[in-house]
């Protein structure tokens, strides 16, 4: 399908690909399965019109993300165009991963003289000033490279550390990397590349969760951080619409940024200063001018929460400014391409109506009839099983029906998270990280 | 589009995997249909969905047996059972919410026919029952029918995959003016249409039979426009306007469902009266027929069972011509081997029907939205057929029917007779029990509050009302036993007792040998006199009590034995 990067860390054998035949088979299998039941259920399943017709969409929306993905193209690396880096950095009590996050800057494919590292110490109770300090010795050093340390006393926020980072950088480009992400050596010459075109204003890298086999709570968001990646950002990359970048690994274009990074700063919604979502309005400032697009070979590893209370405080964060942006993105995505603008608009109405499905099926239904709501479980499980095959043929990750399985029960537990965020939306606390 | 791309190779595979993915789809219902032998696609999807549910009502229903998730139960006496008393039960709509008394929520008709399985319970066709109440084939134990009315969607798409789950079997009366009328259906978003009677039929799991044409609406039957039941009415002919054509006059006669009646020419020209006793059966007759053959015809099948539309046979004092159920019965009774009206929980005696017994005319069961699994047990088990000797010290699960008054099973589990408010008394009879003959039965009752006493042998009742029995009407001091045959009362023999007399507790008896008819006073007789010609011979047995102050009279009932004297 899709041609995404392979994380051959189970290897391949004869067998190996066998087994991946019987995979893609299982794939469209699957897709069949779904289509049949459509079919054959389509004037008589839905208790109504409106379910019958979100049940198609749902169905369409999903199968043509795949479709998109597949056609998705990445443009070859072109030596002759090697613009300057700046490595963006903010970190906060980041002792354990900081060093290593920074170190790999230095072991990049790419000329050294044009890279540029700027670590912002956001207020650290512990010791990544320090640790910050070390490696900017090691990396002057061994390497000859300009590594900026700016500490601030007290914490400000993220967003006060990426645009003091936009502020002091002096080259082409800026690459933010998360204080707990680790990028590969080819991820600059990935990032890079589509800036040869003046109209890409940002490339989202392609980030890998670094800690996957801890437990069934980071095997699930492996999967989860595939799909979203090699499906759904591919999909929106194709009309160079990508609408978040994510702060883990992404690559800006100086120039543009400079132009909107004091009103990006300064952003205030619904009365008060944003506070998370950084990434996802940067990109959002970005592509109201120019485009966005995702590099499937720009690879990342990021380290994600591995405990259920953290995991839920993070979808929460994300979830709030989902719906902040996407309320603004609704303003000028009709302007734009009018296939990314049908999708786009298809989603939002969809991540708003799935809620609504949910409780009518799994509560309302319940209720009011007394019976279990199996046809909208194994249609919740079908959709499930269809984005891991996708994975395990993808990667070849053994532990993908468990991950699924725990995706199966958290889109249960989660989806109450956009109602929520939406009553919550002006609580702008970070909560515990 | 610069990041897409569309090569051909890509294109050439996407259109490739499409057409492979939808031709195997589109070949796929085809094929599924040919092997299930369905309609249409549509029937497939319904089948499909049907099965899936079914399955997992099947996995539900094995499930509660493993874990042993406690059931209602109810024991029924081994002996007679099916070869001599079938039930039948009624259902209209199966509902997710109850909106109309005879809704009936999915959940609880699902738990219903659960427990009714759990307790060996089991459905059987229409033909089966024909054979049976025919005599010609004895039924194993715990058989019943089970029956829908009225064609109605919601009492086919929630119901099938539960009957598939559970092996069962089900009856539909279909108003086939509403689902399978020559002209197109006129409700088709409430009533089944023909394509999908079809699929109902195809699954074999149901026997579709008749509950009248254009008959389950009502027409008027005065110059005021009063609206009552098509069968058991003359319908009000208007006078007819100057000028206006014998077709235009039809028309209007027919009203709002004037496209529906198949004869135009009912109806001469009138000037406003009620249609003759012909017109009346002209009409009622070509309905009753249009109805059979539009079946019969339509689905290849035999229609020999006819549904009373709003159970309504002109048994009711609000008909305008009482004496057209005679004239009915007959109709109906040409055209429909056998006819089915609703015997209510109150007032209606025994509910089963009895092979060899009952004629033409069924009694069912209706439900409704205060039924439960325990109720429905209750009734099932307390209407099978009682053998002789007969012992019973709780009431609750005995079968008792209230044909008048207040009758209620008290928490002690005995049994309490009393007046309403409205009434003057209260009769209680013992279900099951039609079939007993020969025999003395006695009960044990608290005479609490009542003039009058009564136990009642060779109980009868038609489905008209009219009720047919002897009783020993035990009052201070006396005692009539008397022969009331609805109509008239006769006094068969009277007895003089001092021992007589409203105390605590009594054990009162009635007994029937050898063509005499016996009171029994604390075990000892009291009156006795030969029957007289034309009095019932066989029948059950219950208790009345009688008082002439409205609303006061109650005995409770302790303790029933009856035994054989053949």
């Amino acid at each position: 399908m899709a041609k995404q990067p392979r994380t051959k860390q189970y290897g391949k054998s004869f067998k190996g690909e066998f087994v991946d035949v019987g995979l893609w088979f299982a794939f469209f299998a699957i897709i069949y399965i779904i289509l049949l039941l459509k079919v054959l259920t389509y004037r008589t399943a839905p208790d109504n019109w409106f379910l019958g017709f979100y049940g198609i969409v749902v169905t369409g929306f999903i199968i043509s993300r795949f479709v998109l993905a597949y056609f998705h193209k990445s443009p070859p690396y072109d030596e002759s165009y090697q613009p300057t880096v700046t490595f963006v950095v903010p970190a906060k009590n980041e002792e354990d991963n900081i060093r290593e996050t920074i170190r790999r800057f230095g072991e990049v494919h790419y000329p050294l003289e044009k890279i540029e590292v700027i670590a912002i110490d956001d207020g650290s109770t512990d010791r990544t000033y320090e640790e910050m300090v070390g490696i900017q010795e090691e990396l002057i050093e061994k390497k000859g490279i300009e590594v900026t340390v700016v500490k601030w006393e007290v914490n400000r926020g993220k967003r006060d550390g990426m645009a003091e980072g936009i502020k002091r950088a002096k080259n082409d480009i800026i690459i933010f990397i998360d204080s707990d992400s680790f990028i590969e050596p080819d991820c600059v010459r990935h990032l890079v590349k589509y800036f040869i075109d003046p109209k890409v204003g940002a490339v989202s890298g392609h980030t890998d969760v670094y800690n996957k086999d801890v437990n069934m709570i980071t095997r699930m968001q492996a999967a989860r951080y595939y799909i979203a990646f090699t499906v759904y950002k591919a999909a929106e990359s194709i009309f160079a619409l990508v609408t978040c970048c994510p702060g883990c690994c992404s690559a800006y274009r100086r120039e543009y940024v400079s132009e909107f990074v004091d009103e990006w700063l300064n952003q205030q919604f619904l009365g008060g200063k944003c506070t998370f979502g950084d990434d996802r309005s940067l990109t959002n400032f970005t592509i109201r001018k120019y485009e966005a697009v995702y590099s499937p070979k720009a690879l990342a590893h990021t380290v994600v929460p591995e405990t259920f209370r953290k995991y839920v405080k993070q979808q929460q964060r994300w979830k709030k400014s989902w719906i902040r942006e996407t309320f603004i993105a609704c303003t000028f995505m009709w302007r734009k391409n009018f296939l990314a603008a049908v999708s786009f608009y298809t989603y939002t109405a969809l991540s708003i109506l799935s809620p609504l499905v949910f409780i009518r099926a799994l509560i309302w239904y319940p209720i009011t009839t007394h019976l279990v709501p199996y046809i909208y479980l194994i249609g919740l499980f079908l959709m499930l099983l269809l984005q891991g095959i996708y994975y395990r043929a993808e990667t070849g990750h053994p532990r993908w029906i468990a991950a699924i399985a725990t995706a199966w029960v958290n889109s249960i537990i989660l989806i109450w998270q956009l109602p929520w965020a939406f009553f919550t939306i002006r609580d702008s606390r970070w909560g515990t990280r | 589009m610069r990041y897409g791309d569309f090569n051909v190779r890509k294109i050439t595979i996407v259109l490739l995997l499409s057409a492979i993915v939808l031709i195997s789809v589109y070949f796929t219902s085809i094929g599924l249909q040919r092997v299930l032998g369905a309609v249409s696609v549509r029937a497939l999807g319904t089948r499909v969905r049907s099965t899936t549910l079914a399955w997992l009502y099947q996995g539900e229903f094995n499930w509660a047996n493993f874990v042993g998730v406690p059931r209602p139960s109810v024991s029924v006496a081994e002996a007679g059972g099916n070869e001599t008393a079938m039930p039948v039960l009624l259902y209209h709509g199966i509902v997710s919410r109850v909106a109309g008394s005879e809704d009936v929520t999915v959940n609880e008709f699902k738990n219903q026919m659960f427990a009714l399985k759990a307790n060996g319970w089991q459905t059987i066709t229409f033909d089966q029952f024909e054979k049976a109440m025919r005599g010609e084939v004895t039924l194993p134990e715990k058989s019943f029918l089970l029956t829908f009315d009225d064609g109605r969607k919601d009492s086919y798409y929630p119901v099938d995959p539960i009957l598939q789950a559970l092996g069962y079997h089900a009856v539909m009366f279909v108003i086939t003016g509403h689902s399978v009328n020559p002209h197109g259906d006129y409700s088709s978003s409430y009533y089944l249409s023909k394509d999908e009677l079809s699929i109902v039929q195809a699954s074999g799991r149901w026997d579709l039979e008749s509950h009248g044409y254009i008959a389950h609406v009502p027409y008027p039957i005065n110059a005021s426009g009063t609206a009552q039941p098509f069968y058991a009415n003359k319908l009000w002919l208007p006078a007819s306007q100057p000028g206006e054509t014998e077709e235009a006059y039809q028309a209007r006669v027919q009203g709002d469902l004037e496209q529906y009646f198949l004869h135009k020419t009912l109806w001469p020209l009138a000037d406003g009266r009620l249609e003759t006793n012909g017109e009346f059966e002209s009409r009622v007759t070509q309905d009753l027929l249009t109805s059979k053959n539009l079946l019969e015809n339509t689905f290849s099948i035999p229609v020999d069972g006819f549904a009373y539309p709003f159970n309504d046979f002109a048994q009711s004092a609000e008909s305008d011509f009482p004496e057209g159920k005679g004239v009915l019965f007959k109709i109906v009774n040409q055209i429909y081997p056998f006819s089915f009206y609703q015997w209510s929980p109150a007032g209606s005696g025994y509910s089963q029907n009895y092979p060899g017994h009952d004629g033409q005319l069924i009694r069912r069961i209706e439900l409704n939205p205060n039924s439960t699994p325990q109720s429905l047990l209750n009734t099932l088990a307390g209407g099978q057929p009682k053998s002789l000797p007969y012992e019973n010290a709780d009431q609750s699960t005995a079968g008792w029917e209230s044909t008048w008054g207040d009758v209620k099973i008290r928490t002690d589990g005995a049994l309490s007779v009393a007046a309403t408010p409205q009434t003057s008394g209260g009769l209680a009879i013992l279900d099951g029990t039609k079939l007993w003959d020969e025999y003395t039965a006695q009960a044990v009752v608290d005479w609490n509050f009542a003039s009058n006493v009564s136990i009642i042998g060779h109980f009868n009742r038609d489905p008209d009302t009219v009720q047919r029995y002897i009783e020993c009407s035990f009052s201070q001091g006396n005692v009539d036993l008397r022969r009331d045959d609805g109509d008239a009362v006769t006094v068969l023999a009277h007895g003089a007792n001092a021992e007589i007399e409203p105390r605590s507790q009594n054990t009162m008896g009635i007994s029937f040998v050898g063509g005499y008819a016996e009171c029994l006073w604390n075990g000892g007789i009291v009156a006795s006199a030969p029957l007289s010609a034309g009095a019932p011979r066989e029948g059950g047995f219950g208790v009345e009590a009688w008082d002439p102050s409205l609303g006061l009279a109650q005995v409770t009932v302790r303790q029933v034995s009856v035994q054989s004297t053949e």
